[in-house]
């Protein structure tokens, strides 16, 4: 398996788009049978492993595009903490397995200056993505792919224009207005949609 | 850029936390006396949180398909890689040139004896081309079977072992496992390790004693393992025999089973 040390894999974080994906996939395929192992050990499936894995890397993703990921430890034993916390978090809400939790609680309270909290992801359900990629796809790849790079990977439209190849930074922002004028009217005229998005936020 | 668009893009740089803490601070107050202003934030902080939820659904999904798509490393990397030679055109005295390996020009211009002796290594590694060391490293990543009901072991050994394990520091945990113990799942992390310092012996052991001794339920875990053995050990025809035993049950991994079948040399 091809493999990247940490500052590859935080440039590719940063860097988005097919970056972004290979930096996550390795880091999710290389750290995974650890994963599974620890949550197996502690009344987990392999889905509910691969399930909370999936969402750490996404939480891990956050943090380095926020630049909260200090780089005291190496990517790996970080993961390790956050898939410690998200596990503990779901074990605790259903009340399950007193033992483990306990152990964690101290084992996370000692951890506490490492790792800033987080807030579990949204939950989200499979109609609720239908829903919003059918609204997405009304507004084309190149609008998907401008809006992407604004409100996801949080670019600056200097650098949205040099990554879609834009003589400069106004053609972006302009390309971006129309695109999310669009979106704010498809929006509009969904409210159970909006009234759905406001409930998450 | 309009005046609709300037009050638009304030609104991002807020949501986006793209200020100053004094900007914020001011944008902040301006916001708690304007009830349009106030909607105008939610409505695009609604439009932010469509887009975002959208591109974590297609990662989440991307993440799950990368356990069944081996490949899909190389070929993004493929798609992504800079071509920094053009491919030469066909020679029209010769017909060479295009796209063939290098030591085609060796068959071309070398001697009798080179070109004889590259024929011979063409014939006998023709069917060489599946890298399956490559293949075993690629295809042992994918996991294993959930343990659900291991009980605490005290032994501090196995505690070592597995923390060892969970680390990644493979050595450490073949060295302290206690297979003796005959737990299975200290067998499973024992026949892992194993792999993974290429002490492919006793990790066979490993894998064949829990296929034989324990519940059923290891059965698939260890028969993907001793697949992955086979491989490495070029036996096709056994590892063909495995993973078609994991595809038919729907077992454990059958997915990736059937991708690295795919992937197999033809008999």
């Amino acid at each position: 398996m091809a493999d990247m040390s940490d500052d590859e894999i935080i440039t590719g974080l940063l860097e988005g788009g097919p970056a972004e994906e290979k930096a996550l996939r390795l880091m999710y395929r290389n750290n995974l049978p650890m994963v599974i192992a620890h949550i197996s050990e502690n009344n987990g499936s392999q889905e509910d492993a691969e399930d909370v894995f999936q969402e750490t890397v996404l939480t891990f993703r956050d943090q380095v595009v926020a630049g909260t990921f200090l780089r005291r430890a190496k990517i790996s034993t970080f993961l390790m903490s956050i898939v410690r916390r998200k596990w503990y978090n779901r074990l605790r809400r259903s009340g399950y397995n007193e033992g483990y939790v306990a152990e964690m609680k101290h084992l996370l309270e000692a951890e506490q200056e490492s790792i800033p909290d987080m807030a579990d992801p949204i939950l989200m359900d499979e109609e609720l993505i239908k829903k919003i990629e059918q609204m997405l796809l009304k507004i084309g790849e190149k609008c998907r792919e401008v809006l992407r790079m604004r409100f996801w990977d949080q670019f600056a439209m200097e650098k949205i224009a040099e990554k879609l190849g834009y003589k400069n930074a106004q053609i972006a922002k302009n390309k971006h207005f129309r695109c999310i004028e669009e979106l704010r009217d498809l929006l509009n005229n969904d409210p159970d949609l909006r009234n759905t998005l406001r409930d998450l936020l | 850029m309009n005046r609709d668009d300037a009050y638009y893009d304030e609104i991002h740089r807020y949501l986006l936390g793209e200020m100053s803490d004094g900007e914020a601070r001011a944008f902040q107050s301006r916001i708690d006396d304007d009830a349009t202003l106030l909607e105008s934030v939610r409505l695009e902080e609604e439009l932010q949180l469509l887009v975002k939820l959208q591109r974590r659904a297609e990662l989440k999904q991307m993440l799950q398909n990368s356990l069944t798509d081996p490949d899909d490393d190389a070929s993004a990397a493929e798609q992504h890689a800079p071509q920094t030679k053009p491919i030469p055109p066909k020679d029209p005295k010769t017909g060479l040139g295009g796209i063939r390996p290098p030591f085609w020009k060796y068959i071309a211009y070398g001697s009798g004896l080179a070109a004889c002796l590259v024929a011979a290594v063409m014939l006998y590694f023709g069917n060489q081309k599946f890298d399956q060391e490559e293949a075993v490293q690629r295809y042992l990543a994918v996991g294993f079977y959930p343990i659900k009901d291991r009980k605490p072991n005290d032994a501090q050994a196995s505690r070592n072992g597995y923390v060892a394990y969970t680390h990644g520091n493979w050595p450490t945990a073949f060295a302290q496992l206690d297979t003796t113990e005959d737990a299975p799942e200290a067998l499973l992390m024992h026949g892992v390790s194993a792999m993974h310092i290429e002490r492919w012996e006793h990790a066979r052991r490993d894998f064949l004693h829990l296929e034989h001794h324990f519940n059923p339920r290891y059965a698939d875990n260890a028969n993907w393992f001793l697949a992955l053995l086979d491989l490495q050990a070029q036996d096709y025809a056994t590892c063909k025999k495995r993973l078609n035993y994991l595809i038919g049950n729907k077992g454990f991994q059958w997915k990736s089973a059937r991708s690295l079948l795919a992937e197999l040399p033809a008999d």
